[in-house]
């Protein structure tokens, strides 16, 4: 006996038409001599889901799953199917009443297919065009498996591998409205820091941007940056010891669990203090006088700019972007990408602009530097369901990834879509990565430290972003802090000024005692005192027994006031998987070819930080891949 | 003095129970006369009782008589333009859907003024059609347009001396040449809890007033696209 199992999703408010459609089939079956059963359920750990099991006599084809079973999603596309998967098992009785199921694939899930709302809704315009003959409901029921049907369903993928194919089920437009030597999609770190090497190279340069403002989520980024030396050779001047290229590319590696490309680390690693240096001289951009140690990294490389925030780096980049004759249009938003064929270039863009809709022919060089998903959560839930929809996001409402799926369209390979990163300070209640949420991060190497609501340290502060986030999220009680003194906040970058501004909102909370501090936060004040006691002593011993945190010399013991904590929890923040690029930025399609003109920086990319991106290694990763897709884009031939 | 105050009283008490009930029992209203189509007395019957008492006798049916001493004016100065506001404004407004063409041409995408050889401009249909929304908008929503309109504020005020087509935009120095300077607007916006969340003045740097702002459609703060928690207010939301 054989069973083969159906899951199927559909809107809410279609699962009456569902059950009809389900049980009319059902009175039909004595048509399918092999079928001995076919029973509905709800299933009972995802409620919106139901899966339906046909019961065979006989093997089913494993690579098709059955002609019913087709039948039976063909029907269910009609009413709103949203995605379905199926898989098989042969059915082993062990004694009377017992049963035993066996897999009846290899494959370790026993998936046969798997498809959400997106493949399905091209399928079936596909299948609409393929479908010569109809094939009528009861005409099926009674011809049982037939070619024509089999056609019908194993023709529904779109066959991208087809020369001829279309690279997708739109026509091609019949005119263009404009031509543009290189389009770059995104005004954030990656989309700038490219416009303004490809305007040096010559080339006409247009940066759509879908929202009103200009910035994406770089303007509102946390504004550190990790190089190993700048021009102002901070590190060197304050004595923190030895770093290099070699050893930021190490860190990011191991930080990333080696699933991050060498190739794409060893660009960004090497190339950052001579970004930094470019974004000071030409863009004028200035630094803080402070250089800090971060999560993950094993020296003092973590730059602060002048703003405290990422508008600091953008204001610059943009500055040299205009200079090289770039230009930015705001609220024009891609809807599709042209791309004729799975051999060809990529033509042109769709977009939405105020005026209406716009086709735009690309001459040189088309550049994706849209950024990632953190704010699309169905998205999110897609790849990694563990990110419940629950989760606050430290980024701006444009952070939604269509144009990672625009770039699958048209062939692109993506990957680690599934490593998205929270990040672990941000304010608790909105989930916004504001001032004094970039405290508890770069404070760790100066000896801020980490506390419950017991008041007592839960990890090594100096861990990687998703470990100090999983340590939060296992406490299980909302929320967590940092406990820091004034004499580390112009260390570890930051000002009184931001001191001051933070505690009238509420969000520093500044006590003389330790003892006082607990009782602001209400927490118990015996526990911090006593974990504060402990810890300075580690400082001392230069041992953490507790959590093993490598203790530096750097570190300040919290043993003179005033002190200050920050509240902190984790939100949805980064993004590590996205299209595939090589060395050069260009976009690697789904069988390992380049797309001749189209490169991508930025978020938007994937493997650059493998599983786990270390903090302040964003806007390196975006300025150094925006440079090297702008000038290769720049010298492409028009 | 207390003569003075109680005389002051009845007066009052006059003007509100017997002299507005009397204006508004001559302020006769438009008597539906089905006649002639695309002129005014097709519903004003006599065109006279609607207008001032001090306007002199109008000869004619149409807008065309207007115009000579009522001329339009697209200069687009941000001033009010009473004649044509309040021309308008009874027009367009819930329940008197008055069809532009009555008063207004459009031939050959040459927008003008039925009687005249007034051209306002070229438009596509389109906009066109979208004109008739906005106008709407303008005379009677809880939009910014309304709020502009209510003080006897056109068109022109806002978008110069061309007709707009879609997606238009204000420029910000448009806006500030009546509510700014910036560094002034800026100080008025300025909140006294928390002088930082200040609209004008954002980490967001120099963006377009039109990012919240919006003439035809509800305004909307755009801050609380990440700062949920903000209490924060817009005019024509």
């Amino acid at each position: 006996m054989y069973l083969e199992n159906i899951k199927v999703r559909v809107n809410g408010e279609k699962e009456q038409e569902l059950k009809v459609f389900i049980h009319e089939v059902s009175e039909h079956i004595r048509e399918y001599k092999e079928l001995i059963s076919l029973d509905l359920f709800r299933n009972t750990t995802v409620p919106s889901d139901f899966i339906i099991q046909l019961h065979w006599k006989e093997k089913i084809d494993l690579k098709q799953g059955s002609p019913l079973a087709y039948y039976i999603l063909e029907g269910l596309q009609k009413i709103g199917l949203t995605n379905y998967t199926i898989w098989a098992e042969e059915v082993i009785a062990k004694d009377n009443s017992m049963q035993d199921y066996r897999p009846l694939n290899d494959d370790k899930s026993g998936c046969l297919i798997n498809k959400t709302k997106e493949v399905l809704s091209m399928e079936k315009k596909e299948d609409d065009k393929i479908k010569t003959n109809k094939v009528t409901r009861r005409g099926f029921l009674k011809a049982g498996v037939t070619a024509g049907v089999m056609a019908a369903a194993t023709g529904l993928a779109l066959d991208l591998s087809k020369k001829d194919a279309e690279a997708a089920e739109r026509k091609l437009p019949k005119k263009w409205d404009e031509e543009i030597d290189v389009v770059i999609v995104g005004s954030g770190f990656a989309g700038l820091a490219a416009a303004a090497e490809a305007g040096k190279k010559g080339a006409k340069v247009v940066i759509l941007e879908k929202m009103p403002t200009y910035g994406g989520n770089s303007i509102i980024n946390g504004g550190v940056y990790a190089a190993w030396d700048s021009k102002l050779h901070l590190r060197q001047k304050k004595n923190l010891g030895e770093d290099s290229p070699k050893q930021h590319f190490d860190d990011t590696l191991k930080g990333g669990d080696y699933y991050n490309i060498p190739e794409l680390v060893k660009n960004f690693t090497a190339g950052s203090a001579d970004a930094l240096n470019w974004m000071i001289d030409e863009g004028g951009c200035k630094l803080r006088d402070a250089i800090t140690r971060a999560g993950g990294h094993s020296a003092y490389r973590t730059h602060t700019v002048v703003e405290g925030v990422g508008r600091g780096f953008t204001e610059a980049l943009r500055k040299i972007a205009e200079k090289y004759g770039a230009k930015i249009r705001l609220s024009n938003e891609i809807t599709w990408i042209w791309r004729k064929d799975t051999e060809g270039p990529v033509l042109g863009v769709e977009v939405k602009t105020p005026k209406g809709k716009r086709n735009i022919k690309i001459k040189k060089a088309l550049i994706l530097a849209s950024g990632g998903f953190s704010r699309d959560i169905k998205m999110r839930q897609a790849f990694n369901p563990s990110i419940v929809p629950e989760y606050n996001s430290t980024n701006h409402p444009g952070a939604t990834g269509e144009c990672i799926r625009f770039a699958q369209a048209i062939g692109a390979d993506t990957l680690q879509l599934a490593f998205i990163q929270l990040y672990p300070f941000a304010e608790p209640e909105t989930g916004i990565l504001d001032n004094p949420a970039v405290y508890p991060f770069n404070g760790v190497g100066y000896g801020l430290i980490y506390v419950d609501k017991d008041g007592k340290r839960f990890v090594n502060e100096l861990e990687r972003r998703d470990v100090c986030s999983m340590a939060q999220i296992k406490l299980g009680k909302k929320p967590t802090y940092s406990i820091f003194n004034e004499e580390m906040v112009v260390k570890m970058g930051g000002t009184m000024e931001e001191i001051q501004k933070g505690m009238a909102k509420g969000r520093f909370i500044k006590a003389d005692t330790i003892e006082d501090l607990a009782n602001k936060l209400k927490i118990p004040a015996q526990n911090l005192v006593e974990t504060v006691k402990k810890y300075n002593q580690y400082l001392k011993d230069g041992k953490d027994p507790d959590f093993n945190k490598p203790i530096t010399k750097a570190m300040i013991p919290l043993d003179k006031g005033p002190f200050y904590a920050v509240a902190q929890w984790p939100a949805v923040h980064h993004t590590m998987g996205g299209v595939r690029i090589n060395e050069k930025a260009q976009v690697i399609d789904i069988w390992g070819k380049v797309i001749p003109k189209l490169y991508a920086a930025g978020e938007v990319t994937g493997g650059v930080h493998g599983s786990n991106r270390l903090g302040s290694n964003a806007i390196p990763d975006c300025v150094v891949h925006g440079r090297i897709a702008g000038i290769n884009a720049g010298q492409e031939k028009a | 003095m207390k003569r003075i105050a109680f005389f002051l009283v009845v007066m009052m008490a006059f003007i509100c129970f017997v002299a507005i009930p009397l204006l508004a029992q001559t302020k006769k209203q438009p008597a539906k006369v089905a006649s002639k189509k695309g002129t005014c007395i097709s519903c004003h019957k006599d065109i006279q009782t609607i207008l001032p008492k001090s306007h002199k006798p109008v000869t004619g049916d149409t807008i065309g008589a207007c115009i000579p001493c009522h001329k339009p004016d697209l200069s687009g100065k941000a001033e009010p333009k009473p004649y044509a506001s309040m021309l308008h404004r009874p027009h367009v407004g819930e329940g008197s859907k008055v069809d532009c063409m009555i008063c207004h041409t459009y031939q050959r995408n040459i927008f003008g003024i039925s009687g005249t050889k007034v051209n306002l401009g070229k438009i596509e249909k389109e906009d066109l059609d979208a004109m008739k929304g906005i106008f709407s908008s303008w005379a009677q929503s809880k939009n910014m347009d309304a709020i502009h309109g209510k003080a006897n504020m056109m068109c022109s005020a806002c978008h110069n001396n061309k007709l707009t087509t879609k997606g238009d935009t204000v420029e910000n120095e448009r806006c500030l040449s009546c509510h700014g300077p910036l560094e002034a607007l800026q100080k008025r916006s300025e909140p006294k809890d928390f002088p930082d969340r200040n609209p004008h003045n954002s980490h967001l740097g120099d963006i377009a007033c039109t990012v919240c702002h919006h003439a035809h459609k509800p305004s909307t703060v755009y801050c609380l696209g990440c700062h949920g928690n903000f209490k924060m207010k817009i005019p024509g939301s």
